[in-house]
């Protein structure tokens, strides 16, 4: 027992510092602690699950030692900013006003081609329109684009327009969602009358349909034989 | 500070009941093993009975404890065990002190290395 947790202290430990250090693009969404809980948790279950001679307990310590340990780390990364940079790092600017910096991006372990593929991702071809491209601790690549590249905003045109808010679903194939009616303020009558102005003689007829908090109706007709 | 109260009760809670089942372990084994060698030396002395008394009540106090040693050691090392008790008990009553002086002493090894494996040594952690 004791030794089964003295073990799984080291090795959760060696395994955070190893991912630590491959760096933030092998990271992906999740913090390094708890991408080795993830990686470690499903094998720790597995194995005394498929054999019987190994005492469930065998499981159990290393997993409960792992839950606490990555609760522990979760706390000092809150607490701590010295111990956060420690652990996770700290972001990476890799592009500075449409320039490369070579020196951060190979530091990162980043290639030039990987870069251009993540900005491909979000819809930039050209690396002039960045202003600062950040890769974040979770791997992630943040871009902000130049002030000349940004898309044009309503604000930016000096237009207000209404606010649609979240738009609930009413109709999901043919099923009349009653509550949502309801937290919309609207009552069997108003669906009736709004299905029928559109040519629906029956909720069934309708494949999906939504309201807005404006009041926007969205609705599609079930396509013929489904 | 909940929050980080917990985490650290559960790792001292871990720490402490794994040094309790070692100090059982270990008061368990030298129980048994008292007995058994008092048994050896009973069998030296041409006393079978009284080393097949012995022997026994070290199998009895084996098995008194069987569920919790199932829950904390493995399966092949328990039965390792139950097997070492049949054998030795099986060479007292044919009386062949050779062969019962060697089972017992691979029967003391084994239970010797039930709680050995569970010290916190070098060895045993890496």
């Amino acid at each position: 027992m004791l030794i089964a947790f003295f073990r799984t202290v080291i090795l959760y430990l060696l395994i955070v510092i190893g991912i630590r250090l491959m760096g933030k693009r092998q990271v992906g969404e999740l913090e390094p602690a708890e991408l080795v809980l993830a990686m470690l948790l499903s094998d720790l279950a597995a194995v005394p699950m498929q054999d019987f001679g190994i005492p469930l307990i065998y499981g159990l310590i290393p997993i409960v030692t792992l839950l606490a340990l990555t609760m522990l780390l979760s706390v000092l990364t809150l607490k701590s900013l010295r111990f956060r940079r420690l652990l996770c790092g700290r972001p990476s600017i890799v592009v500075r006003q449409g320039v490369i910096l070579q020196q951060e991006l190979s530091r990162t372990r980043m290639t030039p081609e990987e870069l251009m593929e993540e900005l491909r991702l979000q819809g930039i071809s050209d690396l002039r329109q960045v202003n600062y491209a950040i890769l974040e601790t979770s791997g992630q690549l943040s871009v902000l684009l130049r002030a000349r590249a940004q898309p044009v905003t309503p604000a930016d045109l000096g237009q207000e327009p209404e606010e649609a808010g979240l738009p609930l679903t009413i109709i999901n194939q043919g099923l009349v969602f009653t509550d949502n009616l309801s937290r919309r303020g609207l009552d069997q009558r108003w669906l009736a009358r709004e299905l029928s102005s559109r040519g629906f003689r029956s909720p069934r007829e309708v494949f999906f349909m939504t309201v807005d908090e404006a009041g926007n109706v969205c609705c599609m007709a079930k396509e013929e034989g489904k | 500070m909940r929050r980080i109260v917990i985490p650290l009760l559960l790792l001292t809670g871990i720490c402490l009941a794994g040094s309790w089942n070692l100090t059982f372990l270990r008061g368990h084994v030298r129980s048994l093993s008292a007995l058994l060698e008092q048994a050896e030396a009973a069998a030296g002395a041409e006393d079978w009975p009284r080393a097949e008394a012995l022997t026994q009540q070290a199998q009895q106090l084996w098995q008194a404890k069987r569920s919790y040693i199932c829950i904390v050691l493995h399966q092949d090392q328990i039965e390792e065990a139950d097997a070492s008790f049949h054998s030795v008990l099986a060479f007292i009553r044919w009386q062949e002190l050779p062969e019962y002086t060697s089972s017992n002493a691979l029967l003391l090894a084994q239970l010797e290395h039930l709680w050995a494996a569970e010290l916190f040594t070098a060895e045993n952690l890496f």
